[in-house]
């Protein structure tokens, strides 16, 4: 048996919380609904940061890999899953997910191949200047990219929640 | 609309909450602090380190954390394990909420086991967010102290130690039933027990 303490905290949020004054549950919700509609522009811009990043960063891959371009591809990929489907690019964010596991399964199981790495960065590209109505190629994309992933047994990235993006 | 916890009536008060974000990302950053804004949250404190998330911690009384898995000088878990060790009271108790982008359940367990309140993935929408918030706020679990682990509890149902293990906690009972002591209860009895509401067939 572990020498294991359980200590009592007082929830200082609830009470925070529970003081009188504030706003409505949906108020808040609306609130902060308004304010990001706001700052859909700058997340926009954010995303052709995240595939610059990654165009850069592909320009940079060898084989055997160099691990300082295959991360900063990581971290592209994380980033840009933290808003590209909030400004709609749902299929953005499926095939960021899909490269952060293509790059931990090559890490886990000593694998490599640049091209799949690539042909991500590309799909990226190719998705970011599709028209959002254009669901017939947006899917054919993503079902090239679901061969890889399956080729490489990397676990499948959800599919998107909602037909455009 | 998103199945929320709460009727959208209920009144929640963050005007005067002390909340810390930590994000290196531009535009992480940006969605949680428009999203705190919305909920009435006045000013949080924005950091985009590891150090100077912890420069704050040392100077106020926080009420949530939500931090970046992926901080440019620390990893969200190392900061977070440091944090409930460091012994700042009150902020090394404080609900933390880890975000991340890519979320594979090694790295799931790993937000748990180093003390966060809860794992969200990336992106995180304005109900979601308001919803866990909502949680924390009724949050009730001890927080654990030992060698190994310091934060809320990781048990959110009391089942026991696993088949064939020894509890690790004092208050862990055997799993294996003993045999019986005392007379049988009559039926009379166990309906006591159990209060039994009338049922018209």
């Amino acid at each position: 048996m572990t020498d294991s303490r359980n200590i009592k905290v007082k929830n200082r949020l609830g009470e925070l919380m529970r003081q009188p004054g504030g706003r409505s549950a949906i108020e808040a919700l609306r609130g902060a609904e308004k304010r990001l509609d706001k700052i859909s522009d700058d997340l926009l811009r954010g995303l052709d940061r995240c595939i610059a990043r990654m165009e850069t960063a592909a320009g940079q891959l060898t084989d055997p890999p160099d691990d300082k371009p295959v991360t900063e591809i990581y971290r592209a990929s994380n980033d840009m899953i933290a808003f590209a489907g909030l400004v709609g690019f749902n299929s953005l964010d499926e095939v960021a997910h899909g490269l952060c596991e293509l790059i931990d399964t090559f890490r886990a199981e000593n694998q490599w191949s640049d091209q799949a790495i690539r042909v991500h960065i590309d799909a990226v590209q190719l998705l970011r200047g599709l028209s959002k109505d254009d669901n017939e190629a947006r899917e054919r994309v993503l079902d090239g990219l679901r061969k890889v992933w399956s080729l490489f047994s990397v676990r499948q990235p959800l599919p998107t929640p909602e037909a455009a993006g | 609309m998103v199945d929320l916890p709460y009727r959208a009536t209920d009144r929640i008060n963050l005007s005067c909450a002390e909340i810390l974000i930590a994000d290196s990302n531009r535009e992480g950053m940006s969605i949680l602090t428009q999203m705190f804004a919305g909920f009435g949250v006045h000013t949080p404190h924005c950091c985009s380190s590891a150090a100077e998330a912890m420069e704050v911690v040392k100077k106020r009384d926080l009420n949530i954390l939500v931090i970046d898995t992926a901080l440019p000088d620390m990893s969200g878990y190392d900061f977070v394990r440091e944090l409930r060790r460091s012994r700042i009271k009150p902020n090394c108790f404080v609900p933390v909420l880890l975000m991340s982008g890519h979320t594979p359940r090694s790295m799931v367990l790993e937000g748990r086991d180093c003390g966060a309140n809860f794992v969200m993935a990336k992106p995180v929408n304005a109900a979601v967010m308001l919803k866990r918030i909502m949680w924390l706020a009724t949050e009730s679990r001890d927080f654990i102290t030992s060698t190994d682990y310091v934060g809320p509890d990781r048990r959110f149902q009391r089942l026991g130690p696993p088949p064939g293990q020894n509890g690790r906690r004092k208050d862990d009972l055997s799993a294996t039933v003993g045999l019986a002591k005392g007379p049988d209860l009559s039926q009379s009895e166990i309906n006591q027990l159990f209060k039994p509401s009338k049922v018209n067939l």
